[in-house]
């Protein structure tokens, strides 16, 4: 009888989500939200911060405040989308600008979605989901 | 002298306007700082909000699921019920009269709102057993010998065993329904002639209500009684039943509310029609 080859299964590797926020308790606020069980979170308190942890760790999405002293967010993604290494990187920005044309410069930088604060909590998990569902871009 | 003091005097404005400026900028950043934390609160308060908001979404959706899943169970064990109707030449109108008469009886009872839905939805499967016996005795026009009536009360125990082994509660109460509803309650009853409590309620209550039902439905060997013959069946006794086969605490609930169950047959008809 032909044998079946043994089956190893296949552990799902837990996708890292970097949160990128300089308020602590947003950053806390992201990361219940989201849960350790479902994914493996970074933090970055400032921009810099974000853009080292992201160089190093290369997280899966980036969940990127706007406003953030040392370096805005918006100054990380253009810097992320200039090295090869990291430009692939999916972006979520969560931020309290709310004008239409902050969103269209996000966009135009390829973040993956654009979040407004106060967020929904259902939205943002809704967002990660989608977003890592998507194919490599 | 005069010189010195006059530089005193035109000095003393200056340095007031300088402390003062001092004191301003100071409280400017006091005023400034003390914004900035407000707007963060304020902040942090829209956020809290939204978060409230999005767990009262959940909550509602997942009372909305389910609402669903049970109803969606229900709709099923209805749809069982009638298949197991329909073999024994029962009618659809049965199933939604027990339905009935179990939901009164169960108010009646005052049984919790949860308990007693689920007994109504159960009631109409007490009978599911006799998917498994024969057609030659459930179909027999004339009376039965005792193989026969050996065969017909298996059927308790065959239903109780096709709802066995469920996690849900309704099936469940469907299983103890399908095994208890021939019991009575002073022990006479089949399959385990259990007596009072250790018969459980559900089964006491649509005991009754088939009981009841049975009278008022024309039988190849009986017509449909009257409501009054049935009411004085049940509460007197006939050949057949005797006051003693039901629980006395069901029983009293059935005679407070027994023009309840006369209205249920008016409205779903009897089979006899």
């Amino acid at each position: 009888m032909a044998r079946v080859p043994a089956c190893t299964p296949v552990e799902p590797r837990l996708r890292t989500i970097l949160i990128a926020d300089d308020e602590a308790h947003l950053r806390l606020l992201v990361r219940k939200t989201l849960t350790e069980d479902d994914y493996r979170i970074l933090e970055a308190a400032d921009g810099h911060e974000a853009l080292a942890r992201a160089r190093k760790e290369r997280p899966d999405l980036i969940v990127l405040d706007w406003a953030m002293p040392r370096l805005s967010g918006f100054q990380v993604l253009e810097a992320l989308r200039e090295e090869p290494d990291t430009a692939a990187i999916r972006v979520i920005m969560l931020t309290a600008r709310s004008q239409q044309i902050d969103r269209s410069l996000a966009l135009q930088q390829g973040v993956s979605a654009y979040l407004v604060k106060p967020f929904s909590p259902l939205e943002l998990i809704q967002l990660v989901e989608r977003v890592l569902e998507e194919e490599e871009p | 002298m005069s010189g010195g003091s006059e530089s005193d005097l035109s000095d003393e404005p200056d340095f007031r306007r300088l402390q003062l400026e001092v004191s301003a900028r100071a409280l400017r950043e006091v005023i400034v700082r003390e914004q900035d934390t407000s707007r963060q609160l304020a902040a942090a308060q829209r956020q809290l909000e939204a978060f409230v908001d999005d767990f009262r979404k959940l909550l509602s959706l997942e009372r909305e699921r389910r609402r669903e899943l049970e109803s969606a169970y229900g709709d099923t064990l209805l749809r069982l019920a009638r298949a197991a109707e329909f073999r024994d030449d029962e009618t659809a109108a049965h199933c939604d009269r027990l339905r009935h008469y179990t939901e009164a009886l169960c108010e009646a009872l005052a049984i919790p709102t949860d308990e007693a839905r689920r007994i109504a939805v159960a009631a109409p499967l007490h009978d599911l057993g006799k998917i498994g016996i024969p057609d030659a005795v459930l179909r027999k026009a004339g009376p039965l010998d005792d193989e026969e009536w050996r065969l017909m009360r298996r059927h308790p125990a065959i239903g109780a065993s096709l709802l066995r082994g469920s996690n849900s509660e309704l099936i469940e109460t469907a299983r103890l329904v399908a095994l208890t509803h021939h019991e009575n309650f002073d022990g006479s009853g089949y399959p385990q002639r259990l007596a009072g409590g250790a018969i459980p309620i559900c089964g006491r209550i649509v005991k009754l209500a088939d009981t009841y039902d049975a009278l008022r439905s024309r039988r190849p060997y009986k017509p449909a009684f009257t409501h009054e013959a049935a009411l004085r069946c049940i509460l007197e006794g006939d050949g057949r039943t005797s006051p003693d086969h039901f629980d006395p605490v069901v029983l009293k609930a059935f005679r407070s509310i027994a023009d309840r169950f006369a209205r249920i047959v008016e409205r779903f008809g009897d089979d006899g029609a």
